[in-house]
């Protein structure tokens, strides 16, 4: 038979494992498995709302019907995902590039000299370009950092298909 | 829809969704005149084609950043490989070849003297510098395993798109230029590896 103090102590182990009971908690706590986001398309995302129907709209013109329009926001939408996996690749190259820089690991010349504090910005006059590294040295790609950038061309490759699948029905409605 | 785009950049309402995917070591500009170029011997006709056409240039510029890493991870090895190869064919007592294969593999960039010493050595044993670059990638196999494959789908995924673009054109009356892989492969120079008599170092 359970113990008065067993009692006691259940009710206090359970009252602290019920999860989160705030509504910012309950937010919190639904986004710990999430990793990257990439697995869920921008479709599915009210916030990526316009930013589709836009694309959608530039791709199928003004006088689109609506089979148009519908595959118009499937290639939309899978452009804006390929978008989003380009841009996770660049961010994760760019922080391994930078923590590589300021470790001054792997970012030697050949020669084993490491580049200078002054001699390695370049700030291009493209506006869109942001500061640039000149290529005065060699950035080497880790072993992890490569996994992890070939784990994220799966995601690239379904964005891919969903979006050639959508442009081969789109153009084939449209030569009727 | 089918609005003819005379200058071959992209259209204002579709160019916020196309960013460069440079990294902070890449020269943007060189991006810009690669895309420029692809651009003018596609000649994208709606915005479709240029989706397609962007993407084609994305994964040339990402076959092309594949290769300099390759190039980069036998160079970075490529003193390692040296010591490693001098180490084993050298004749004497093992302290003795560890000092001299260490003083030969830092002297290979700096003293000519200890570049001749490894390159006789190399010829007595039949060798050529060829083994070092066998050996720096020995030393790398699993990154550039990954590597290559990543190359291969790019590759393969880019073929795909050009396919894409000469089956989306009307009664398939255009046929892709002989000369667009031409103008996305040979903008990027190779990075040449160590040895190479016309060596110079990979600033843009």
């Amino acid at each position: 038979m359970t113990s008065d103090r067993q009692i006691a102590s259940n009710r206090s182990n359970g009252a602290r494992s019920r999860g989160p009971r705030t509504a910012a908690g309950k937010a919190s706590s639904s986004r710990n498995a999430l990793r990257h986001g990439l697995a869920v398309s921008v479709i599915d995302e009210p916030a990526m709302c316009t930013e589709v129907e836009a694309l959608a709209r530039a791709i199928a013109g003004n006088s689109a019907d609506s089979f148009q329009l519908s595959q118009a926001r499937i290639i939309a939408g899978a452009q804006l995902d390929l978008l989003r996996v380009h841009s996770a690749k660049v961010a994760l190259m760019n922080s391994k590039i930078a923590s590589a820089i300021l470790s001054g690991d792997g970012t030697e010349d050949v020669m084993g000299n490491l580049p200078s504090d002054d001699a390695d910005l370049d700030r291009s006059d493209d506006p869109s370009c942001e500061t640039k590294l000149t290529e005065q040295f060699s950035i080497v790609p880790t072993i992890e950092a490569l996994q992890q950038l070939a784990r994220l061309d799966r995601y690239e490759d379904r964005a891919i298909s969903r979006r050639r699948r959508a442009m081969r029905a789109f153009l084939a409605y449209q030569r009727i | 829809m089918n609005t003819a785009i005379t200058n071959f950049s992209p259209p204002a309402e579709i160019k916020s969704f196309f960013t460069p995917p440079v990294l902070i070591s890449e020269n943007c500009g060189e991006y810009e005149s690669m895309r420029a170029a692809v651009a003018n011997t596609i000649r994208p006709q709606n915005t479709i084609e240029w989706i397609l056409v962007i993407d084609v240039m994305d994964l040339s510029w990402e076959i092309r950043r594949l290769a300099k890493d390759k190039a980069n991870l036998i160079n970075l090895n490529w003193k390692d490989a040296i010591r490693m190869i001098v180490e084993a064919l050298l004749d004497s007592d093992q302290e003795e070849r560890s000092r001299v294969s260490q003083d030969l593999a830092d002297g290979w960039f700096t003293s000519a003297e200890a570049k001749q010493g490894i390159q006789a050595l190399l010829a007595k044993h039949q060798l050529t510098e060829d083994a070092i670059a066998a050996q720096a990638m020995s030393l790398r196999l699993p990154e550039l395993d990954i590597i290559d494959r990543k190359m291969e789908r790019a590759r393969v995924s880019r073929m795909a798109l050009m396919r894409d673009i000469e089956h989306h054109r009307i009664a398939g009356s255009w046929k892709m230029p002989q000369d667009l892989l031409q103008i996305v492969d040979a903008a990027a120079e190779p990075t040449p590896l160590v040895p190479a008599a016309d060596h110079t170092p990979c600033t843009p």
